[in-house]
């Protein structure tokens, strides 16, 4: 039945958000597609502010997927199990706990996603003559080099893998919690707080992980690592454990 | 006829305010029951509990011998008095959700009946008027071969015409080995299908009985017992 219900979920995110992540790669296409002006036209006409333009959107969309994507998971969760909806989800022949880890494994599948896309976007990018343009150093951003930076801190990917768990989870609690006990504002601050990590310190938290990360310390790593699913798992049993015994909708 | 529903010694309060106190109730297969009472007296609490929204403070229940659990949902088929059916869902999409989800669907009688409501298939809930979205929810709930239906107040808010709709597709389309608990306010048009009524008052049950033998009883029809019992 896990699989059924990530089928739904999974339809959701695509029917919502997929359109999103099409938008930001056609901008990518179009931007690469406008470094092949000449330098005359960028100089001198309009091209210029076009292409400006066109890169502010793709770099201020590549900050906003991630948010959204979060934002949307909170929706799915609290939409699908505390709202009208819940109707039909609780009354699904299925243990609560399938319908949390659903919705848990489609939103890191989601995150993924859109990761995906945003590094597609970023790659066809590279690919193209902007360095003519504006003075990034895109030669490092190849599909090469960002395979081999995903090879050599896979402890890194892991952690932030296990992070961003915590994070949904954290959210799912919060929002189960605000359901059950009927507290108002707490769903606001939950998502405030995902906003923040997702904003400051995942990517912080990464880039220390990727820059500081060797052989030795993957001992470490380890156990920091497993730390952290630890209290996702403990985050998912008491979500589970507030939707059996306090569910009120 | 076996029993399908027992419910014992079930208590239910939101924050300090019960629901339902002491609740001993117990329905057998194949019956048609009118579940009724004044609004507030505890009808949809008891649904929920039947339906495992809710989970009782006391007591228990058991439907065909088992705990309300997964495995009860999986025979149970219920109408909420609110609308269920996901927005972002064609009417499709959330056929194939029934049909993934219950085994006892049946997709053929659900189609066929959506047709004859000129409800297309390939439309979004979200565009339906809310007639057709309450026939549809109908159409899902009936178009399964379960062994209880819990169906609250599925005549409520919708014209006679709509109510007698209703009232045919539920007596048509149901297994006549099935039980259906049937909450509502509008006794006169169920009172020619009903086989057992419970009335349920402040969270207890007031009476409960055979239709007929309640008549029979009170020399009235159900409609006139319940403006005796619950006369303000």
């Amino acid at each position: 039945m896990l699989s059924k219900l990530l089928k739904y979920d999974i339809l959701y995110f695509f029917k919502n958000i997929g359109i999103l992540y099409i938008v930001y790669i056609g901008i990518a296409a179009v931007l690469s597609l406008l470094t092949l002006m000449s330098d005359e036209t960028i100089k001198h006409t309009y091209g210029g502010i076009v292409f400006i333009t066109f890169f502010c959107i793709l770099f201020i969309l590549a900050y906003a997927i991630p948010i959204l994507v979060i934002a949307d998971s909170s929706r799915r969760f609290k939409n699908n199990l505390f709202s009208d909806e819940g109707y039909l989800t609780h009354t699904l022949p299925v243990p609560s706990w399938q319908l949390i880890l659903s919705k848990l494994i489609a939103s890191l599948i989601n995150m993924f996603v859109a990761y995906a896309a945003i590094f597609t976007g970023v790659m066809i990018f590279s690919m193209s003559k902007a360095d003519r343009i504006i003075d990034l150093n895109l030669s490092s951003l190849s599909v090469g080099w960002q395979i081999e930076l995903f090879k050599e801190n896979t402890m890194a990917v892991a952690i932030i893998i296990a992070c961003l768990a915590l994070l949904i989870m954290t959210d799912f609690l919060f929002i189960t919690i605000k359901a059950t006990f009927s507290i108002k504002g707490l769903g606001v601050l939950a998502n405030l707080g995902i906003f923040f990590a997702l904003c400051f310190i995942l990517p912080f938290f990464a880039a220390v992980c990727f820059g500081e990360i060797n052989a030795d310390g993957w001992i470490q790593m380890l156990i920091f690592t497993s730390g952290i699913l630890l209290i996702s798992a403990g985050m998912f049993f008491l979500t589970d454990l507030l939707i059996k015994k306090s569910l009120n909708i | 006829m076996s029993e399908l529903i027992n419910v014992s010694g079930v208590s239910k309060c939101y924050s300090s305010k019960p629901a339902l106190e002491n609740i001993f109730l117990t329905l057998e297969s194949g019956r048609i029951t009118a579940l009724l009472g004044p609004n507030g007296s505890g009808k949809t609490t008891l649904i929920k509990l039947l339906s495992g929204l809710l989970t009782p403070d006391y007591g228990t229940i058991t439907i065909n011998g088992l705990p309300v659990g997964p495995e009860t949902k999986a025979i149970v088929s219920y109408l909420p008095d609110r609308t269920f059916i996901p927005k972002w869902m064609k009417v499709s999409d959330i056929l194939d959700l029934f049909q993934d989800f219950y085994a006892d669907f049946r997709r053929e009688a659900a189609e066929g009946m959506l047709k004859r409501l000129n409800i297309d298939l390939g439309i979004k809930t979200k565009a339906l008027s809310k007639g057709n979205l309450e026939k549809l929810h109908l159409v899902l709930v009936m178009s399964r071969n379960a062994k209880l239906y819990l169906l609250d107040e599925p005549i409520a808010g919708v014209d006679p015409a709509a109510r007698d709709y209703i009232l045919d597709t539920i007596i048509t389309n149901y297994d006549p080995s099935a039980t259906i608990l049937m909450s509502t306010h509008l006794i006169t048009d169920i009172e020619r299908i009903i086989d057992d009524v419970v009335m349920i008052h402040d969270g207890r049950i007031r009476l409960h009985g055979a239709a007929d033998d309640l008549r029979g009883q009170y020399g009235k029809s159900i409609d006139e017992i319940f403006r005796e019992v619950f006369r303000c």
